[in-house]
């Protein structure tokens, strides 16, 4: 479903990422961690097609983001570390705005609102301003959004970050859920216990490398666990 | 340094000095504006000077549009600045008594004014000064009078402000009610200007605005301080403008916190219930959001439709109400009847002038701010999201333009066919406007900033995209004057042929930037 070849990108003249490759694949949850500064975000952002890049190669169901970008986010949804939403909109403007942009009908945009905004327990709040929604109640609204329009790649940046237990759960359901129906799933997050249990395929990345990547069980085959794994990379 | 310097200082750097990528250091483009602004200020002053007949008219003039410039900025600096802050929390949080956050904000407040007010104020004054000859105490007094100069409008500004936030923070059409507002109170300013703008009093002082000198006491001290040598008046001023700022700060520090924890909530609905919406396509979407975001911004909205508020309000004062700019219009039509073409077509393109003000587009893009990533993932189209941005600004020209026109036309009896070259006129000029602007934005967007006023006010982009224009709106009015009103249609095809090279570059530099944006 995402295929990232050779990815480089530069700031300026330091390079960030030193051609990086990785592959997410259909019905596949895809956990991505680092220490900070490693490069998860800026890949990310990359993959989704808000940042350029200057090497590489990043499709998306074999489409090449570059050049057909308008595709490649139609059936892709990206939630990002901080949800940074349109403060002067309701919270169902704003979802109401993102169902217009992915073509969804009145019925399905009702219906699948409805039962996302009433699971995360956001529902009665939807007519209220985004500016009075707390960190967590934006990410809920921004997760409705991402989900309502049943991405085939949903691509996420921390999104356990201000998220109650409940909320929490949910989502990693849903996660799941989507990959159950043949979607797919590329994450980032520090929390490592939930990268364990949550994911089929773990990419480590330090300093704008891809230091180790494979399946869960590969990756945890030597009985320790993802947290030591990850400390144990300090020294590589 | 103390802990109320220490915070003015990190806000005062916060509100001019962007923190450059790069490593080359720049020179802040407040500093350029400023610059440019000041420089603009001496060679209209001196222009101006020429066409006022001499008198006190200059002084007087520039200090009524000086209290103006700092009434209506105050209004809007003030929301986002002293009320509905964003850094609230964080300055609260911090070991430093509630005494010095509140000064800290008070003097940024104070600095942005007196600003905005120098640029206009001091270099007219310097200029009579040359030109009339005065001697060097005229200049010490120019300066150290203006001191007390902004205090008052000031004050006054800031109270208006909070009336405002007061009456609107919090509310589901807060927005709405404050934009109509501040739309009624610039109908009554403008009536109340007007009507004693052709009193006998204004005729003998030269100009209806230094007329309205009499009703604004801080330009009068400040004129009979400066240009009679009357000290008493720079003192009054200072006294009572002084008084006031203190009785300001006192009840501001006592109200702040009330009024700032209202600012930041939002509204809330009671018992939502989604109901079934009718579908947009993708650009319909992004013009509603355009123009939600278009109306829920007070700042945007006073900034960029002040100058169409103004033309809308004067063309129906000369058509509903009986003024001497009329009588004189209908005069000449009557002793010029051959000539009513030209009249009209200075119409037409007097009312494109006053368009120039209105370019949304100039920081349509800084607007998207850390929310830019929404546009920038969504499956719409580049051209899409520009279309969305150069149509609401075309909007935002075109229906006050059309209105003004058809007042004229009513007004004055044009001929239907008159009516169609405004409207291609101005459309044309309205479309180099806002794809103009666009571009400024794009090649020089501010994406990061703590209130959306920064953007708006004093973002490089947001100036050029006014000035610009403007400056070759007037060169294409001088243009047309020189060459003896018989270049109307050349001016449509200029327009038209710059509209052609903006859509290319736009289409292909403009992309390759949005892209480029992060």
């Amino acid at each position: 479903m995402l295929q990232i070849e050779n990815l480089v990108k530069k700031y300026d003249d330091k390079e960030i990422l030193h051609g990086i490759s990785l592959q997410v694949n259909d019905g596949e949850i895809c956990g991505f961690i680092g220490h900070n500064g490693a490069g998860k975000t800026t890949t990310i952002r990359c993959a989704v097609g808000i940042l350029p890049f200057d090497g590489g190669t990043i499709r998306i169901d074999g489409k090449n983001i570059l050049e057909d970008p308008i595709w490649c986010k139609s059936v892709t949804a990206y939630l990002p570390d901080n949800p940074d939403l349109y403060e002067s909109l309701t919270g169902i403007q704003y979802l109401n705005f993102i169902a217009d942009i992915f073509e969804l009908t009145s019925e399905k945009r009702t219906d699948k609102i409805t039962e996302l905004a009433r699971e995360l327990e956001i529902y009665d709040m939807l007519g209220d301003q985004i500016r009075s929604f707390s960190h967590g109640q934006k990410q809920k609204l921004a997760l409705v959004s991402a989900l309502m329009h049943e991405p085939r790649l949903l691509v996420l940046d921390e999104p356990f970050v201000g998220l109650d237990p409940k909320a929490a759960f949910i989502m990693k359901n849903r996660l799941r859920e989507l990959c159950d129906n043949g979607g797919s799933v590329f994450f980032s997050s520090h929390v490592l216990e939930v990268v364990q249990n949550l994911c089929d395929q773990i990419s480590l990345i330090k300093e704008g490398n891809i230091i180790m990547q494979g399946t869960t069980e590969q990756i945890l085959a030597n009985g320790e666990s993802l947290e030591q794994i990850f400390l144990n990379t300090e020294n590589l | 340094m103390n802990k109320m310097q220490i915070l003015t200082k990190a806000q005062l750097t916060n509100q001019f000095f962007q923190q450059n990528s790069g490593s080359k250091r720049k020179i802040p483009s407040v500093v350029v504006s400023g610059v440019i602004m000041f420089a603009l200020s001496l060679y209209y002053s001196w222009v101006f000077s020429d066409s006022l007949g001499g008198g006190d008219v200059l002084p007087a003039m520039v200090s009524v549009m000086g209290t103006a410039v700092v009434f209506f900025t105050g209004i809007t600096v003030s929301q986002g600045m002293l009320f509905g802050f964003r850094d609230y929390n964080t300055l609260m949080a911090l070991p430093v008594t509630e005494r010095d956050i509140v000064t800290s904000k008070i003097v940024v407040y104070s600095i942005m004014q007196y600003m905005y007010a120098s640029l206009l104020v001091l270099p007219a004054m310097i200029i009579y000064g040359v030109r009339t000859g005065a001697d060097a105490f005229y200049f010490v007094r120019a300066v150290l009078g203006f001191l007390p100069f902004p205090l008052i409008p000031m004050v006054l500004a800031a109270v208006g402000g909070m009336i405002m936030e007061s009456l609107t923070a919090g509310k589901r059409y807060g927005r709405l009610l404050q934009n109509a507002m501040t739309i009624l109170m610039i109908a009554v300013i403008y009536y109340f200007s007007f009507q004693f703008g052709y009193s006998s009093a204004a005729q003998e002082a030269g100009t209806g605005l230094a007329g309205m000198l009499k009703f604004l006491p801080s330009a009068r001290w400040y004129v009979e301080g400066t240009v009679d040598g009357i000290l008493s008046s720079h003192l009054l001023n200072a006294g009572i403008g002084l008084l006031m700022l203190s009785a300001f700060v006192l009840f501001y520090s006592k109200t702040v916190i009330r009024i700032n924890a209202r600012s930041m909530q939002g509204y809330h609905v009671a018992d939502f219930r989604i109901r079934k919406t009718g579908t947009a396509s993708s650009l319909g979407a992004l013009i509603r959001q355009e123009r939600q975001r278009y109306f829920a911004n007070f700042s945007y909205f006073l900034n960029t439709s002040i100058s169409m508020l103004l033309l809308t309000g004067f063309s129906f004062y000369v058509i509903f109400l009986k003024n001497p700019l009329k009588d004189a219009i209908v005069l000449l039509i009557q002793e010029m009847p051959d000539e009513t073409a030209l009249i009209w077509q200075t119409i037409s393109l007097s009312i494109l002038t006053a368009g120039q003000m209105t370019c949304t587009t100039g920081v349509s893009i800084s607007l998207e701010g850390k929310s830019l990533w929404i546009l920038k993932s969504i499956p719409a189209d580049v051209k899409e999201i520009f279309t969305a941005k150069i149509l609401i600004n075309l909007v935002l020209i075109l229906v006050p333009s059309l209105l003004s026109l058809i007042a004229f036309g009513i007004a004055f009896r044009f001929p239907l066919l008159y009516y169609l070259s405004g409207l291609v006129l101005i459309t044309a000029g309205a479309l180099f406007i806002s794809m103009l602007g666009l571009l400024f934005n794009l090649r020089f967007p501010k994406l990061d900033y703590d209130r959306e006023a920064v953007v708006i006010k004093q973002s490089l982009s947001a100036f050029l995209s006014v000035l610009v224009p403007l400056f070759f709106s007037i060169g294409m009015m001088i243009f047309y004057f020189l060459t003896g009103m018989t270049y109307f249609w050349w001016i449509i095809g200029i327009y038209a042929v710059l509209d052609v090279i903006l859509f290319v570059v736009l289409a292909k530099y403009g992309t390759e930037r949005f892209r480029k944006l992060a």
